[in-house]
C-alpha cells in the first residue's frame, strides 16, 4: 500500500492516501480494482463513516473515508489499512465471483430444470414395465397354473 | 450557509441521488442540478442540531442507493 502521511513521504508503492484532518481519502485505478470491487469495500464502511466517491480523473476513482466518531491519526492509518484490506477482499470476490458464474449458472439451470423425484419414478415405472405387470397385476404365483412336472 | 455536493454521474446514479434528497427534504433546503456528468446538490437551512453531519449523511445514503441499484442491474 503506498501511504503518503501528513509530510508527504510516499511509504509504499501501490495505493496512496492522505491523512488530513480526520479523513482519509484513497486515489484507486479502477483498471486494478474494478468498480463494483470499490463499491461493495465502501459499503462495508457506510455504518461507522462517512463515505464519498470522486472522479479525479479518467478511470480513477477518489474514496474518502471520515469516521462518524472521531478518531486521531493512528486510528485513521488503521482504517485506511482495514479499507485496503477489504478492497483486496472485495476484488478477489469478484475476480473469483466472475471465474466460476457459468458453473454457477449450469448449476442452477441444472438445479431448476431438471426433477430428480420425477426421474426416480420414471425409473420405477419403466423397471414395474419390464416386469410386464399386465400379464400378472398381482405378481402373486398360482400353484395350480404351475405346469405340471414330466 | 449553503453547503454542495457535487456527485459524479460515473458513480452515482441521479436516480439514487433523488430517493435520498427525498428522504432528507424535510431536514434542509435542498436543490438538485443535473448536468451531463454530475448531480449537484446544495443544501440550505438545515436543521440546526444536524448542520455538521447532514451532507455527509445525505452523501452516505446517496452511496447506499447506488449500490443497491447496482447490485440488482
Amino acid at each position: 500500500m503506498a501511504e503518503t502521511n501528513p509530510e508527504g513521504t510516499e511509504a509504499s508503492p501501490e495505493l496512496q492516501y492522505d491523512l488530513e484532518s480526520n479523513r482519509v481519502t484513497f486515489a484507486i485505478q479502477e483498471e486494478i480494482y474494478p468498480r463494483d470491487a470499490i463499491y461493495g469495500a465502501a459499503y462495508l464502511f457506510l455504518d461507522r463513516c462517512y463515505v464519498f466517491l470522486g472522479r479525479p480523473e479518467d478511470k480513477a476513482v477518489s474514496v474518502q473515508l471520515r469516521p462518524k466518531k472521531g478518531a486521531g491519526e493512528e486510528a485513521l492509518t488503521d482504517l485506511a489499512g482495514e479499507f485496503a484490506n477489504e478492497l483486496l477482499n472485495q476484488v478477489i470476490r469478484f475476480r473469483v465471483g466472475e471465474a466460476t458464474s457459468r458453473i454457477r449458472e449450469y448449476t442452477l439451470a441444472k438445479a431448476f430444470f431438471s426433477d430428480p423425484g420425477r426421474s426416480t419414478i420414471d425409473a420405477l415405472l419403466a423397471e414395474l414395465d419390464a416386469e410386464e405387470l399386465d400379464e400378472d397385476p398381482l405378481e402373486i404365483e398360482v400353484p395350480w397354473e404351475k405346469p405340471a412336472d414330466g | 450557509m449553503a453547503e454542495q455536493l457535487c456527485f459524479s454521474r460515473s458513480l452515482y446514479t441521479p436516480e439514487a441521488v433523488q430517493t435520498a434528497v427525498a428522504a432528507f427534504e424535510k431536514l434542509a433546503e435542498i436543490q438538485v442540478e443535473v448536468t451531463q456528468t454530475e448531480v449537484l446538490v446544495t443544501l440550505s437551512q438545515p436543521h440546526p442540531r444536524l448542520a455538521d453531519t447532514l451532507a455527509d449523511e445525505l452523501a452516505n445514503h446517496v452511496l447506499h442507493h447506488t449500490v443497491l441499484a447496482e447490485r440488482t442491474r
